[in-house]
């Protein structure tokens, strides 16, 4: 006989996830950054599943409830035994081995989508714990993002392989039936509990809380950046000539010695009554990367300001651009590489989001 | 009574919209004058026989190619600010837009004279390799106003 085993949101759970974590390993383990937006995208897709698995881990069909896959380790080895034999049992659900991989695979993808969310808060300021996380922070909880990224792909792979060797074993295509929902099962068995009649408005409430609630927290004030307007003197004189650079991108040092060479600035003459450099060099220091905690005040600003003064000379943005072909910033809509504002739209705001990132066409 | 306030409202609102323009531009090209006059003094103080600006000198200096430029690849004022300065130009090296530097296209040139001393300062170094003489600059904003 078979039985109607994963019911339609379980198995659109399965292949959203499947698409969603698709999605952030090309983007995240292949593409360059300014694909980022992609794959917060689909980081934000993943958290709302996960949201939603946990609710059906508990109101669920019976087949889709946590102890399906939480078996005991004994269970586990088992199956595992008897796969390695060639004779595993049938199970109508998860088997035990299928359980504990989809335990680990929720606990890692979890671990993954906080570690996320914790790294662009503290990097780029974004996302609902921009508010309080802070850069150095989020760059140690980077190392575990990748961690669990790499270990999520040791799992995954062993999942396709495990349920590929099942299905050969036990002669049932186990892809089919997470696509259809049903699966065969001993004459006799009996239907299984349907999911709790709330569980749907549950979940929907859940996902729409976590939405609501990561929404809610994205707009607070972000922990080491702020809303800063230009000083009028400074849009003036020198973003006249060249983009209003975001204080933030040199040290306050940096902003002394270019200031204190204006009339050999960048080989011209941008002199200035003192009066008003002054003003503008007072402002600048004041604003300087000390006083930021994003990643270009952190990874440009506090950086010594290379001999030429570019910021285009410095290791990190060399690395950051190695993808782009040197002629890309010879096009007409951009012009120099020191023109950030070209390609990066928030440029000006000191943030340098990825999603912000527009190469203009040449 | 209500049509007379309505009525003088509206001859009050139409003086304001036609004459505010009038005032602004009068202040604009009053600025202008002084500016020129200014250079024309100094002008005067270098050459006792200076008798006025000229705008066809001043095109030249615009259009021409200065071999004293500091930069092989800027060496004309034309470089940022177009061939045809009714129209926008563009920062050479940084691709800033500049506006309009012909009169005609904005008023607000030279109208000033701090300001425009601060450009002449910066740029005649830049393009013809040494300060800009007052005669100079006058010619330019001669021709600018002509354009």
């Amino acid at each position: 006989m078979r039985l109607r085993v994963w019911d339609l949101p379980t198995r659109l759970f399965h292949w959203l996830l499947v698409a969603g974590v698709a999605t952030c390993a090309v983007t995240g383990f292949l593409l360059p950054s300014r694909w980022l937006a992609w794959h917060f995208a689909a980081g934000y897709l993943l958290a709302a599943l996960l949201v939603f698995r946990l609710v059906w881990a508990f109101f669920g069909p019976e087949h889709s409830r946590w102890p399906g896959f939480c078996p005991k380790p004994g269970a586990v080895i088992a199956h595992v035994r008897a796969v390695l034999a060639g004779r595993p049992h049938a199970s109508i659900g998860h088997n035990p081995a299928g359980g504990a991989m989809i335990l680990a695979l929720l606990l890692t993808l979890t671990l993954l989508v906080g570690s996320g969310l914790l790294t662009v808060g503290g990097m780029l300021k974004l996302g609902p714990f921009a508010f309080f996380m802070p850069y150095d922070a989020a760059m140690a909880v980077k190392e575990l993002h990748e961690a669990a990224a790499n270990l999520l792909m040791v799992l995954a792979a062993t999942h396709i392989l495990g349920v590929i060797v099942e299905s050969r074993l036990l002669r049932e295509w186990l892809i089919g039936a997470m696509l259809t929902g049903w699966k065969r099962a001993p004459d006799g068995s009996p239907t299984p509990r349907p999911r709790a009649p709330w569980a749907a408005p549950l979940a929907a409430l859940a996902v729409a809380a976590t939405v609501g609630g990561g929404m809610a927290l994205s707009h607070l004030p972000k922990a080491g950046w702020h809303p800063l307007p230009p000083l009028p003197a400074y849009a003036q004189e020198c973003g006249t000539c060249h983009m209003a650079y975001h204080p933030s991108l040199l040290s306050a040092d940096s902003w002394r010695q270019v200031m204190a060479h204006l009339d050999t600035h960048y080989g011209e003459n941008a002199g200035l009554p003192p009066q008003r450099r002054d003003a503008i060099a007072q402002w600048l220091t004041a604003n300087a990367a000390e006083q930021w905690d994003t990643l270009a005040s952190h990874r440009l600003g506090r950086a010594p300001l290379a001999a030429d003064g570019l910021l285009s000379s410095n290791s990190w943005w060399k690395r950051k651009h190695r993808h782009l072909d040197p002629a890309v910033f010879q096009r007409a809509a951009i012009k120099t590489s020191e023109n950030c504002a070209a390609c990066h739209r928030d440029a000006t705001s000191g943030l340098f989001t990825p999603q912000a990132i527009h190469i203009p066409a040449p | 009574m209500p049509i007379r306030t309505l009525l003088t409202c509206t001859l009050c609102l139409s003086f304001a919209v036609v004459l505010a323009p009038a005032a602004w531009a009068d202040q604009n090209s009053a600025g202008r004058a002084a500016v020129l006059a200014a250079y024309a003094a100094q002008a005067r103080k270098a050459d006792a026989n200076f008798t006025g600006f000229s705008a066809a000198r001043g095109e030249l200096l615009y259009s021409s190619r200065h071999l004293k430029a500091r930069r092989a690849d800027i060496q004309a004022c034309a470089a940022c600010h177009g061939a045809d300065p009714t129209k926008p130009g563009e920062n050479a090296r940084t691709g800033r837009p500049i506006d309009p530097v012909a009169v005609s296209a904005n008023p607000k040139r030279f109208t000033a004279l701090e300001n425009t001393e601060k450009w002449f300062g910066r740029n005649c170094k830049e393009i013809i390799g040494r300060d800009c003489t007052a005669l100079e600059k006058g010619d330019y904003i001669t021709y600018l106003q002509s354009r």
